[in-house]
């Protein structure tokens, strides 16, 4: 494929394209399945690119090879993409953040004392070989692949990358790495602070944009929040006359944090305006490529999430962690959709003097190949405003014509958005669909000349026919208005031979199939037939799983005394521990253990530790404390001292364990990536030299139920089957765990040994956890097994025996969060 | 501590502006980079003298305002290519002619804690 550009836009195959992007994490959402599913979404709302991060530690868990089978397959992923006709933006890092842990930098190579991370320490340029060795294997496992796909349009080197000093060395390199690989898509970097960083070293420039970052604090209580966005031709144009306005990152949600406010407070307070505002102040700015981050919610599984963000990573996005559709994707549809209408990709600045009321914001296109005037109106009043005769709601953004001339009338001016254009493969008939809006109409002249006014204050599907009065080469446009609401459930269908409006759909695939979640009557339209209507109903319902009588045992048997940790790796440790300590010893994993011995004159012990942690003392517990904190919105360490029950000590020596649970290393955004893990500081008053022995990994080996024994760690495994209707390529029903209402405080879940979540009660909101398609079995396949380890219980269960009696009446649901029916 | 390119932060000082007059010591900044938000104004240090947030003072917009009163639930907007002016409540003379160093540490929302290190020369 041929990509070149200018600075209008992309020219793909010698034709201009407007990228609209969206981005998805595969290593997120699991599997070919789950991956068509979400792209043939993205491509029905109207994006016409995919852009995929590839993370390096999720390829490469160990030193000594690349992992690219079953859900790691990226060709797979590829080709997917292509068979969709979608666009891929390919950033393979190798540093790419994400809320990754490590921001996507294998953890052995962190162990590399020599290899110091994207050549930068505290923010100097430091060039180090070993690190670059070792991005080179990484370079060289993954660009082959890309380079096979000629879809791949764009493709990006490093990620928000800088230095004290903005050096270029390291950014050059990449670039000519990625050219000796063979590809010849144009290269950039996403430059977060939108200064012009290493626009002459790449070949376009492109930049990222987030004016929400803090969920305690809505965005409409801040009116300079799009000031960036709304100078960004300008600034962009400062330091770059050769490519088009390009943002990389485009806020299209926003990800949730332990201790955050959850992702239904930032969805309800993104809601659809924010993206609407976001996306059409991009397109005011001349911005013909942009990329919504993220486009597609996933889910952090194994060991992948960064230590702040916990396993749900909904992100707010347009389409949800779950899969479904949701109204910030329905807003980003239908500017997807005018984008196809009109080719925007040639506009320029149109200054315009205007009065404009307090908290307004207008902006002029003049459309080079459209021959017309775009206005973008923008109000941030919690009220509605007129702007330029415009009624504009609280919080809307509107594009609208001026002077554009159709096949049979030119709209004058409008106050109306048009959401949709279908046109015959002659050219000769059009049809324009209008949001219609009841403060507002639209003035046209039609071919004699004649001048009217049209109010947009009309039923559903109304129409207007004009015609050209020239018998020759008659043309015609017709207008139809449609409410907001039925927007919302209308999708665009390109097929070979004609386009189609679905009006009705929950959604649609590009290949014509339909779902719908409820019996409904879908109406479909285009040049050729007119209307058409049919009915469908949903051959399935929800479908609830209730899980009772789990096996119950008890588990890690670490904890005992007696228990044989010769295996384990030494620690030298002076009070201190450092992030060698674990790396040293092969520890990444989220659950560390360290083992020890105490004198019995110990009364006292001083500990800090990322992020919960436990301290048994011959097998029995002292303390069990999530230290994880925040203060001012940095993670803050907490320092404890606890007193030792006299009764927990025996003998001369006693044996201590501490079991820590680690969240994952920091993503490294503006720091290094040196956060400690696991114990930080241990000190007992008497001052003592402690043999630490160390060991990574939760077990789930068993010990025996002994009812003189606390069980401190507790293993609830069931069997359950989906019935495969459920799982049938006609149905979409993601499937969930519900785990409101138990009692544990803490609890990890794995689902046929694959750990899917991280359940904190009181760090986060999540109490559903999606079950990936990928690793639920069908009946064929044999049962699921679900796996809880439970750490931490309710403080009102006091005895063994309870406990034990407590977990063995546990329910818990395997439940349908919505089921639709694709036909 | 978090890292922002230095030769990009030290665009929002305005070089020349630091002084000292009846008692404080001022300096100016303009926002040329892109709308911040400041949740904390931690400290201010010249060559060798700390000046706590007791004493510290940012004016913008025709308002002061105390570096105590500055926090996430009240933190200052500062706006592309807004202009301020640190002041420093504090009567010592810690300016030297020649080069002074100027580090300050503040809070943003999403970068943490931020050390940014200027000179000036008087």
């Amino acid at each position: 494929m041929d990509c070149v550009f200018d600075k209008n836009s992309l020219i793909i195959n010698g034709r201009r394209v407007f990228i609209k992007s969206g981005a998805m994490h595969y290593f997120r959402t699991f599997g070919s399945k789950e991956w068509k599913d979400r792209l043939s979404k993205l491509k029905a709302g109207g994006y016409n690119t995919v852009d995929l991060y590839f993370c390096w530690s999720f390829h490469a868990p160990r030193a000594d090879g690349f992992d690219f089978l079953d859900y790691k397959n990226i060709r797979e992923l590829l080709d997917i993409a292509k068979n969709l006709n979608l666009f891929v933006i390919a950033r393979p890092g190798p540093y790419i953040n994400g809320e990754i842990s490590a921001g996507g930098i294998p953890y052995w190579l962190l162990k590399d004392k020599d290899a110091i991370i994207r050549n930068r320490k505290e923010g100097d340029y430091i060039y180090s070989k070993n690190y670059m060795k070792a991005l080179k294997t990484w370079y060289g496992a993954l660009l082959p692949i890309i380079k096979d796909f000629d879809n791949v349009i764009l493709i990006q080197v490093e990620n928000e990358y800088s230095t004290n000093g903005g050096e270029t060395e390291y950014i050059e390199e990449l670039v000519q790495m990625v050219r000796s690989a063979g590809i010849k898509a144009p290269i950039f970097h996403n430059d977060a602070y939108i200064a012009g960083m290493y626009y002459d070293v790449v070949d376009m420039y492109a930049c990222d944009i987030y004016p929400y970052i803090n969920p305690s604090k809505s965005w409409k209580d801040n009116l300079f929040a799009f000031d960036t966005l709304d100078n960004l031709e300008d600034i962009v144009r400062d330091f770059n006359q050769k490519s088009p306005v390009f943002i990389a990152e485009m806020q299209a949600g926003w990800y949730d944090k332990w201790l955050g406010a959850g992702y239904e407070n930032i969805r309800n307070d993104l809601g659809f305006n924010h993206i609407n505002i976001m996306t059409k102040t991009a397109i005011a700015n001349g911005a013909t490529i942009f990329n919504h981050y993220m486009a597609i919610g996933g889910t952090n599984i194994l060991d992948m999430a960064a230590d702040e963000v916990y396993t749900s990573y909904d992100f707010a996005a347009p389409i949800s962690e779950f899969g479904e559709i949701r109204d910030n994707f329905r807003k980003a549809k239908e500017i997807n959709y005018f984008l196809d209408a009109f080719d925007l990709t040639e506009t320029e600045n149109l200054p315009r003097e205007l009065d404009l009321p307090q908290n307004c914001w207008a902006k002029y296109r003049r459309d080079n190949i459209n021959s017309c005037t775009w206005r973008f109106l923008r109000n941030l009043n919690h009220c509605e405003t007129n702007i330029d005769g415009v009624w504009a709601d609280a919080y809307d953004m509107k594009i609208l014509p001026e002077n554009l001339k159709l096949n049979a009338v030119t709209i004058l001016s409008s106050g109306l958005e048009i959401f949709a254009r279908l046109k015959s493969n002659d050219g000769a008939n059009e049809t324009v669909f209008f949001i219609s809006d009841f403060k507002n109409g639209i003035k046209i002249k039609d071919s004699d000349g004649k001048v009217d006014f049209i109010s947009g204050d009309v039923e559903d599907f109304y129409e207007i026919n004009f015609e050209t009065s020239a018998c020759a080469c008659k043309k015609c446009t017709k207008f139809i208005f449609i409410s907001r609401k039925i927007s919302y459930n209308a999708w665009k269908i390109n097929s070979d031979d004609k386009q189609e409006m679905v009006f009705g759909a929950s959604f649609v695939y590009p290949d014509n199939r339909i779902a719908v979640d409820k019996e409904v009557e879908i109406k479909t339209y285009s040049i050729k037939d007119g209307y058409q209507t049919k009915c469908y109903t949903p051959k399935l319902t929800k479908k609830k799983i209730n899980l009772t009588n789990f096996d119950v045992s008890f588990c890690a048997p670490e904890i005992e005394t007696g228990y044989n940790y010769s295996g384990w790796k030494s620690v030298k440790h002076n009070d201190d521990f450092s992030l060698a300590d674990s790396f040293n010893s092969d520890v990444y994993s989220e659950f560390v253990w360290y083992r020890g011995q105490i004198s019995s004159k110990a009364s006292e012990i001083s500990i800090s530790a990322r992020h919960i942690f436990a301290i048994y003392i011959n097998g029995r517990e002292l303390l069990n404390r999530n230290s994880y904190k925040y203060d001012n919105l940095c993670q803050v360490d907490e320092h404890l001292s606890v007193l030792i029950r006299p009764e927990l000590l025996s003998g001369q020596t006693n044996e201590i364990t501490v079991l820590v649970q680690n969240l994952g290393f920091d993503k490294g955004f503006t720091n290094d990536i040196n956060s400690p893990r696991g114990l930080i500081y241990f000190k007992t008053d008497t001052n003592e030299k402690i043999d630490w022995k160390i060991r990574g990994r939760i077990s789930l080996d068993k010990r025996p139920v002994d009812y003189n024994q606390a069980p401190y760690l507790a293993l609830l495994e069931k069997k359950f089957s989906i019935p495969d209707e459920y799982l049938d390529e006609n149905v979409f029903a993601p499937f969930v765990l519900d785990m409101n209402k138990t009692p544990f405080r803490r609890a990890t879940i794995f689902l046929n040994d694959v750990k899917i979540g991280r359940f904190i009660r009181n760090n986060s909101p999540q109490e559903k956890f999606y079950l990936p398609p990928h690793f639920l079995k069908k009946a064929a396949e044999g049962e699921n097994t679900l796996k809880i380890v439970v750490w931490e219980k309710s403080h009102r269960i006091k005895s063994v025996f309870d406990y034990k009696n407590y977990l063995e009446s546990v329910i818990l649901k395997v439940e349908t969060y919505k089921v639709w029916s694709i036909f | 501590m978090a890292v922002l390119p230095d030769f990009l932060i030290k665009r929002v000082y305005k070089k020349g502006s630091l002084r000292q007059k009846e008692g404080v010591i001022e300096f100016d900044l303009k926002n040329v980079l892109g709308p911040g938000i400041i949740s904390g104004l931690e400290c201010i240090q010249i060559n060798e003298h700390i000046f706590s947030k007791d004493v510290i003072t940012f004016i913008t917009g025709g308002m002061e305002l105390l570096a105590t009163k500055v926090d996430e639930m009240n933190p200052i907007h500062f706006r592309l290519n807004q202009e301020g002016t640190m002041r420093l409540l504090e009567d010592v003379k810690c300016l030297k002619t020649g080069l002074n160093k100027i580090i300050l540490e503040i809070m943003n929302p999403e970068a943490g804690r931020l050390k940014i290190t200027l000179t000036d020369n008087l």
